[in-house]
């Protein structure tokens, strides 16, 4: 199996085995991200399909310091969008508990929108992780990024569902606090 | 700005962050793995230790005797080369003698082993093990002990009130989920805000009662969760 940066060169020499190589290694990944938003094989599949044209478009000019990343905010974002698409038609139930999870951190409207825009938020989130310990990040990260389920994150992580739940349930709270803190108000 | 929104935020932190928490790569240890291997490696101490003990105690055994031979020796072997002691004042020893005398003492180590299997025997080594195996677990015990008084250290809410009812500690405590609960939600959180019905407690649930109604309160503490049952 190819190197990260092997990969990424040929995405840079406009080798289409770029594309094999990168499902071959991070296939299995982007699908998880896929289906734990869009809880579709079939979206999802279509979603990590579209993941690597969006890949081949991007690369070059972009030449990513960290591949996984990199493909997982191109995959979470094209699940999101899709997910958004078909939400009038359909309810998906998993995605609605873990955004309705989400909404006690909300701040309000107005100044949300601005702060959204300037990246205000993204920066609070990041400073948010970085003041936490790594098991309460992980966990975070795991649920809020990853999308996994209570029950995936209990298992990793040898705890009860109700553990994680007060542990998520602190965390949430701790992050409205942070974006109340940097002046966005609830 | 919306919980999507919000969501989509996310997507853009920081790339440590989201490589540090890959599910397919990070590996951690978690807390009660952790607890477990400290408790194995602490177990594997205590056999350690005590085989070393066992061990130590044999050689002073051994040495004991080899301490208590030599003073057999010194105070016996007078009388027993007395016969030779002509012969030794003329410069002379007989090597007959001197091995006669010499030999008494090293018949002792050889009856050693015949008298200290009772020690060194496998089945006694084993028994010592067992017995530390036991002292273990004892004192697993008397940990756990501890850590249900910790418990009930926690600073548990004499009265609360819970949709406009006030709720009285009986000062009981469950380490189990109450059987029959009907509902459950977030004693700090709206009501209706927060409900995990299969919420198992960590710290165990204080029962509450109220003069004005026959429900049983259980409430999580310090997680807050709480259930009640009719």
């Amino acid at each position: 199996m190819l190197e990260d940066a092997q990969i990424v060169q040929l995405y840079w020499d406009r080798d289409t085995s770029a594309i094999s190589e990168t499902d071959s290694k991070y296939g299995r990944y982007c699908s998880k991200i896929a289906i734990n938003i869009l809880q579709s094989t079939g979206d999802a599949e279509e979603c990590v399909n579209d993941t690597y044209y969006k890949v081949w478009d991007t690369i070059p000019p972009q030449r990513p310091a960290s591949f996984p990343p990199f493909l997982g905010k191109i995959v979470r974002n094209l699940a999101l969008d899709r997910y958004r698409y078909h939400h009038a038609q359909k309810r998906n139930g998993r995605m609605d508990v873990l955004l309705s999870e989400l909404e006690n951190c909300l701040p309000a409207a107005d100044i949300a929108e601005s702060a959204l825009e300037a990246g205000i938020v993204t920066d609070v989130i990041n400073e948010f992780l970085g003041g936490l310990n790594k098991q309460k990040r992980v966990i975070f990260v795991r649920r809020y990024w990853y999308s996994q389920s209570i029950r995936e994150i209990a298992k990793a992580f040898d705890m009860s569902e109700g553990q994680v739940k007060s542990v998520l349930f602190r965390l949430r709270n701790g992050l409205r606090a942070a974006l109340e803190k940097e002046g966005v108000h609830v | 700005m919306n919980r999507e929104d919000l969501f989509a935020a996310m997507t853009e932190i920081k790339d440590e962050y989201i490589e540090e928490a890959d599910p397919g790569r990070t590996v951690l240890t978690p807390q009660r793995r952790r607890l477990r291997t400290y408790l194995g490696l602490a177990a594997a101490l205590a056999l350690v230790v005590g085989l070393v003990a066992i061990a130590g105690k044999l050689n002073l055994s051994q040495t004991k005797e080899a301490a208590f031979d030599e003073a057999g020796i010194e105070e016996e072997a007078p009388a027993a080369v007395e016969p030779g002691l002509a012969a030794q004042s003329d410069g002379y020893i007989d090597d007959g003698q001197e091995n006669e005398a010499t030999e008494w003492p090293a018949e002792e180590p050889a009856e050693e082993p015949a008298e200290e299997p009772a020690s060194d025997s496998p089945e006694a080594v084993e028994e010592s093990v067992v017995e530390g195996e036991l002292k273990e677990t004892q004192e697993s015990e008397n940990g756990s002990e501890k850590g249900k008084q910790d418990q009930d250290e926690i600073q548990r809410p004499e009265k609360i009130l819970w949709n406009g009812t006030e709720y009285s500690s009986t000062g009981e405590v469950l380490y189990e989920s109450p059987a029959g609960f009907a509902d459950a939600g977030m004693l700090s959180a709206e009501a209706g805000a927060e409900f995990y019905a299969d919420d198992p407690a960590s710290s165990g649930y204080s029962v509450y009662t109220s003069e004005d109604n026959a429900d049983k309160l259980y409430l999580a503490v310090p997680e807050g969760f709480l259930c009640y049952a009719k």
